[in-house]
């Protein structure tokens, strides 16, 4: 998987499963090319692969967002970020800092097992994604 | 110093007499208040090796110098005493109205010991104490209790009461004020055995000055507004019931009495579901911002109950028990606020019998009235039966885990899932290396709160080696020892950029104390040691220091590495390999007056 000039808009969409199912899975969508042209010349970017992530959502991301998980696209969690707000708006302010994009201080990604507030924190294309509170625990 | 009186209240039941006690500023210096306060004067009033229900063993409520200050979540109270469920220290912090009329008294601290004739309310009003006639408020609930005593007493009282299970001696019977439980460890069921059904407290006087209360006025505000802020968000949006369906997702939520980590119907006992189907309302802790108690209400047609829910009783009385309906879990709830009961041991002792019966271990009684995995019904009339002490089930069961299976025998006890006689709380340590460490080795049992060793294990950069998760987890409980002693709330813990650093900044401000961080960590240091310090009194062993046999095996933790992580604890502490407290230690800490506590011990 590689860079891509990702339209997060029209990738990222909502799963189907309302909040009360726990989801475990991931999906995948790859799409040869999301403008419609290769670059020939780079293998580095001529495929436009990406990967849309499940991201699971834990506590008060799930109570917005009315389900346990949301469909978006990113390479890393940065992107995936700015996605989560595309795909549920709700979610800016409370969840995700409007001004910066980024998650706010209460909330943390699990990725693969390891909890991350990094942004840079790339994606593979089989990443499990949580979205958690920082404060776990009681 | 300022902010204390410097002086605690000394009652003896058995004689009927009242008498101050003076807390010496070094004293107060060292240990704060609180649950230094309360962990030293147990020291200091307790006979070596005293039984939980022995007239000499000394109920200890303590206050602290930030208890009506205004600065938020600072109105708790801690408890020590030795615990009928350990027989080491029994330490308990409750948040309320309590703390702050005890504080207007004129005392930092109450200190109860001997055995009142009859039973008796212990009213302190201000410097006057009289022991009343009880025998009318036997077998009520806490909360009626409270009502009775207030409409008696005058409005202006508070109250901190058992209820049956307490009168029964149930091993894990909570005091309960303002309907909060003080349930760990059981010091309900000590004030069982002095017969003293409530304490009620009026108290008129000021607050002791602080040292700088301008600058104590505007921390009070910072710290509010930073309380409302992100960190606490989960607090206030859903309450600790958050935890349960991502734990499961971690495979860290204890199921089935720690047979597994995942709960197949975690969603239906979900905090979001709780909150969006169940919600009643939300209530805050006295001079709280935070607001962290929801209340949820039944929807299943029965007989309506609402009830406060914490993480720590949703899992213990819903997948600990294997139960899926949450109705059911909230009547649970209801059942333990009602006798007085700490929810968690009481899940963990019932889970136990419940695998007892899947096993085919008779249990005594009809087999008609065993308890379970799934079963509700039996959930709910068991939980009776302990508060009531009603039959020979709920006799068994009232003495917790650990004594249930040292009776039942034929192997259970490799299903008691405690820690030193402490029904284990919601995190299944299999995967949890720091937490498995704090489990083990907390003074008090197995208690995720005196460490808070889970955070270290939920961190971006989880230590690997033995050494970096000993020495994370020993300064999480300092930190730990240290808010419980100012007192401050630990969901607040993260409203702080550096925490010492902060803390030291408020101390200076409220006591005119010139400490600085690192002494404020010494003081954490110094609280946890005093603890130790009990139980090696009390007859504690290395061998005390261990996780239940079920998590020491092939498919869970490995016991050489516990063995790793507790002598790398231990050498972090600066304590022996055989986790003794060397003489040299408590110089450092200036704790050489209590050298002999060791000694008395062994």
């Amino acid at each position: 998987m590689t860079s891509f000039p990702c339209r997060r808009t029209t990738l990222a969409r909502h799963s189907s499963d309302e909040l009360g199912l726990l989801a475990t899975g991931r999906s995948r969508i790859h799409t040869s090319s999301v403008t419609g042209h290769e670059d020939q010349s780079d293998v580095s970017t001529m495929t436009r692969e990406t990967t849309c992530h499940r991201v699971e959502l834990y506590g008060l991301p799930a109570v917005i967002a009315g389900r346990r998980t949301l469909e978006v696209a990113g390479t890393t969690l940065a992107e995936l970020a700015s996605a989560l707000v595309v795909a549920c708006p709700r979610l800016a302010g409370p969840v995700i800092d409007p001004a910066t994009g980024w998650l706010n201080r209460g909330y943390v990604f699990v990725v693969d097992g390891r909890f991350t507030r990094d942004p840079a924190t790339a994606l593979e294309a089989a990443s499990e994604i949580l979205l958690v509170a920082a404060q776990a625990g009681g | 110093m300022q902010a204390i009186h410097g002086r605690a209240l000394v009652v003896d039941c058995s004689t009927g007499t009242a008498e101050p006690f003076p807390i010496l500023p070094a004293v107060s210096a060292a240990v704060l208040g609180g649950a230094g306060l309360a962990s030293w004067l147990l020291l200091r009033f307790a006979p070596p090796r005293v039984d939980a229900w022995a007239p000499e063993n000394p109920f200890v409520l303590a206050a602290g110098p930030f208890i009506g200050t205004g600065l938020t979540t600072s109105s708790k109270l801690a408890i020590a005493t030795t615990s009928p469920q350990t027989g080491f220290i029994g330490d308990s912090l409750t948040s309320s109205y309590l703390a702050l009329v005890l504080r207007r008294t004129g005392f930092d601290a109450l200190v109860v010991v001997g055995r009142a004739p009859r039973w008796s309310v212990l009213f302190v009003d201000d410097d006057q104490v009289r022991l009343l006639p009880a025998e009318h408020l036997l077998g009520r609930d806490p909360e009626e209790t409270t009502a009775t005593l207030r409409s008696e007493l005058g409005r202006d009282i508070r109250v901190a009461a058992i209820g049956r299970a307490g009168e029964r001696l149930v091993r894990y019977a909570a005091v309960v004020n303002d309907g909060r439980l003080a349930g760990r460890t059981g010091p309900g069921a000590v004030l069982g055995a002095k017969r003293i059904k409530a304490i009620a407290v009026r108290g008129t006087g000021r607050f002791p000055a602080v040292a700088d209360p301008d600058g104590v006025h505007r921390a009070a505000r910072q710290l509010a507004t930073r309380s409302l802020g992100p960190e606490t968000a989960k607090y206030r949006e859903l309450g600790t019931v958050a935890n349960l369906a991502f734990f499961s997702r971690l495979g860290v939520l204890p199921t089935r009495n720690f047979q597994a980590g995942s709960f197949p119907a975690a969603e239906a006992l979900s905090g979001e579901r709780l909150v969006t189907q169940h919600r009643a309302d939300r209530q805050a802790c006295a001079a709280c911002t935070v607001g962290c108690e929801h209340h949820f209400r039944t929807s299943d047609g029965g007989p309506a109950t609402t009830v406060r829910l914490e993480y720590e009783t949703l899992f213990a009385l819903g997948s600990l028990c294997g139960i899926e309906d949450p109705n059911v879990v909230l009547r649970a709830a209801a059942l333990c606020d009602r006798y007085g009961m700490d929810a968690i041991s009481a899940g963990g002792t019932i889970a136990w019998a419940m695998e007892c019966v899947e096993r085919g271990v008779p249990l005594p009684g009809s087999p008609d009235e065993w308890p379970r995995f799934g079963d509700g019904a039996s959930l709910l009339r068991t939980l009776e039966a302990i508060g009531e002490r009603r039959g020979p089930l709920g006799d068994l069961l009232a003495e917790g885990s650990r004594r249930a299976a040292a009776i039942i025998g034929q192997g259970s006890e490799a299903w008691a899932m405690h820690v030193k006689g402490l029904e284990l709380p919601g995190y299944h340590p299999k995967r949890l290396r720091a937490m498995a460490l704090g489990f083990a080795v907390t003074p008090r049992g197995a208690c995720h709160n005196r460490t808070s060793a889970y955070e270290i294990d939920f961190s971006e950069d989880a230590p690997a080696s033995a050494e970096r998760i000993a020495q994370a987890t020993a300064r999480s409980e300092d930190r730990s020892a240290l808010l419980d002693a100012l007192p401050l709330c630990k969901f607040l813990r993260h409203c702080f950029d550096n925490f010492f650093v902060e803390a030291a900044s408020l101390v200076r401000l409220v006591t005119g104390l010139s400490c600085d961080a690192d002494e404020l960590q010494r003081t954490g240091e110094r609280i946890v040691t005093l603890k130790k310090l009990f139980n090696l009194r009390q007859g504690w062993t290395r061998s005390d220091d261990t996780l239940p046999p079920r998590l020491l095996s092939p498919n869970g933790i490995d016991p050489a590495e516990l063995d790793r992580l507790i002598r790398a604890y231990y050498r972090v502490r600066g304590w022996a390999a055989d986790g003794s407290i060397p003489p040299e230690r408590l110089r450092d800490l200036g704790l050489e007056s209590l050298l002999d506590s060791v000694s008395i011990g062994s």
